[in-house]
């Protein structure tokens, strides 16, 4: 064990480091999009079920799938296939609905009754935003930005397979090599990573539902 | 003598969805300083109307005017943080305290820092919660009476010229609302707003209202004071609208001041020496001396003033000839 671990100890830093990198990247990117997409879907109302309808699909091909998908599209646009780009595009494209949909529905569920008070009393529709409906509802958004990163830690896995890194890469060269350690040595790893952001947000999202709010 | 000015005047105003008036050309003013109700049954057009003033609603035919000039002219914000707003679901901010929730408008209009929490702790007082008990409470701790008194603390803040009140009673279990009734006319003596009161519950408007707009259908049907529309109400509606009330109403809206007697009485029991205190003044109702003989087997019962002094007496015989047919 120490020996595997003295041979192979750095390089399971570096992956996991690639790892997470890709996972908080791309789900940044994701939480830029997402948030104002969602606090927009609920202005335009008519246009939330389509949105909310297409993210959805995107969320339901599987990764592996949506990996396949997207790099024939890069390569129509002569963007990069392999390397760091295509497989964050992937990540980005899965980590979307998760917090869409819950900005949109956080803010959608504040009772109307908060609503109308903000708005008789004088608020414009700006600071009822600011100073209403995102306080309330940052528990809900902060559990979808939650799923998103978990996902995306299980996502990033395959980013091996086209060159972008992370702890994929021991995974399938313990496949390879039908190399039990090589296997283990990344998805351990991957998965207290995993675990390790779940419950690292999950008091993150507790935090920010103060028991006054609870009604 | 001082004209009272128009506060409030809605000309003509109707209010349509699709095909169907919520509201159909209505037309009424509301003084300064008064209170005037509007009451009607659910679906009658009243808060649709209520909600024109603050344009939260906007008319589909009509003007309404505030102060002479066209709310329309205003700048929508400005002019709904010019005037207090309560609806009965209450609507506070759960996440901020208590202070910051009546401090909201204050802060909105960039009052000084100073100014804002002495006027919060001010208003706290006026709506009866001690402001170091409720200041930095949270509104899931209080209870419904209470969350509203800081609805009404809420839409005093800014000290608007007229308040907008949706049914703010509503939600609450009698005796509460009853409390808050008594509350809110002394409050309303104190601070002299003019208010535009919606509900539907006809003793509320009766104990509350200078004046009332009895609505059903969109239309205004009456419009005047409580003992007016009581006492000639105008046509099948309004007094099938009062229904049976009809009596108990004119007993709440008649005071003693006009069958009491100032003439020296032969003899009066019950003054206060069966260690019942004298609760009855001039402006009691009649509904409280019928009370007061049920309870007790005087003839009379004395009036007093609110310094304690006698300054009258009211006979049964004198309550009974009022309760014969005129």
């Amino acid at each position: 064990m120490f020996e595997f671990l003295s041979e192979y100890g750095k390089e399971i830093v570096l992956l996991t480091g690639e790892h997470i990198k890709l996972t908080l990247v791309s789900v940044g990117a994701a939480i830029l999009f997402s948030v104002p997409g969602g606090i927009a879907l609920t202005r335009f109302g008519k246009l939330a079920a389509s949105v909310l309808g297409f993210a959805s699909v995107i969320q339901t091909v599987p990764s592996l799938a949506l990996f396949g998908l997207v790099i024939p599209l890069l390569m129509a646009v002569s963007l990069p296939i392999i390397g760091f780009f295509p497989a964050f595009l992937a990540l980005f494209l899965y980590a979307l609905l998760p917090i869409l949909r819950n900005t949109y529905t956080g803010i959608r569920q504040v009772d109307p009754a908060i609503r109308e008070a903000a708005e008789g009393i004088g608020m414009t529709d700006m600071q009822i935003l600011r100073k209403v409906e995102l306080p309330l509802s940052l528990p809900v958004i902060m559990a979808g930005i939650r799923t998103s990163v978990v996902i995306s830690v299980g996502v990033a896995t395959l980013a091996a397979l086209i060159g972008a890194g992370g702890l994929g890469e021991l995974i399938f060269r313990g496949l390879r090599t039908i190399n039990y350690k090589l296997m283990l040595a990344g998805a351990v790893p991957a998965a207290l990573l995993a675990l390790a952001f779940d419950v690292l947000l999950g008091r993150v999202e507790r935090w920010l539902t103060p028991r006054r709010i609870s009604r | 003598m001082p004209q009272a000015r128009q506060k409030i005047a809605v000309r003509n105003v109707s209010r349509m969805f699709g095909d169907a008036y919520a509201v159909k050309d209505i037309s009424f003013e509301v003084m300064e300083g008064e209170t005037l109700v509007l009451i009607g049954t659910s679906g009658c057009g009243k808060t649709t109307t209520m909600k024109m003033i603050n344009r939260l609603v906007e008319p589909t035919g009509g003007t309404i005017e505030i102060d002479g000039r066209n709310v329309r002219e205003f700048d929508v914000i400005g002019l709904r943080r010019g005037i207090g707003y309560v609806i009965q679901s209450v609507g506070l901010f759960p996440h901020l305290t208590i202070g910051r929730n009546v401090s909201v408008v204050p802060e909105l209009l960039h009052w000084p820092r100073e100014k804002v929490l002495s006027r919060v702790d001010e208003l706290l007082s006026m709506v009866g919660l001690e402001p170091d008990l409720y200041r930095d409470r949270f509104p899931a701790e209080l209870s419904g009476g209470q969350q509203q008194r800081v609805g009404v603390a809420r839409a005093l803040a800014a000290d608007p010229p007229v308040i907008l009140m949706d049914e703010p009673f509503g939600a609450l279990d009698p005796i509460t609302r009853e409390q808050l009734q008594d509350e809110f006319l002394s409050l309303v003596r104190r601070i002299g707003k003019t208010i535009l009161f919606v509900t539907h519950d006809i003793f509320e408007a009766a104990r509350i209202g200078d004046r009332l707009a009895v609505m059903d259908q969109g239309r205004i049907i009456q419009c005047g004071t409580p003992r007016e529309i009581v006492e000639r109400p105008a046509g099948g509606f309004v007094r099938n609208f009062l229904g049976g009330h009809r009596f108990q109403l004119s007993l709440l809206l008649t005071h003693l001041g006009e069958v009491m007697t100032t003439e020296p009485a032969e003899e009066i029991a019950g003054d206060g020496s069966d260690g019942r205190p004298d609760h009855l003044r001039a402006d009691s109702t009649l509904l409280d001396a019928l009370n007061y003989f049920k309870e007790n087997g005087s003839d009379a019962i004395p009036i007093r003033n609110h310094n304690g002094k006698r300054i009258g007496f009211v006979r049964r015989k004198a309550v009974c000839d009022w309760i014969r047919p005129a």
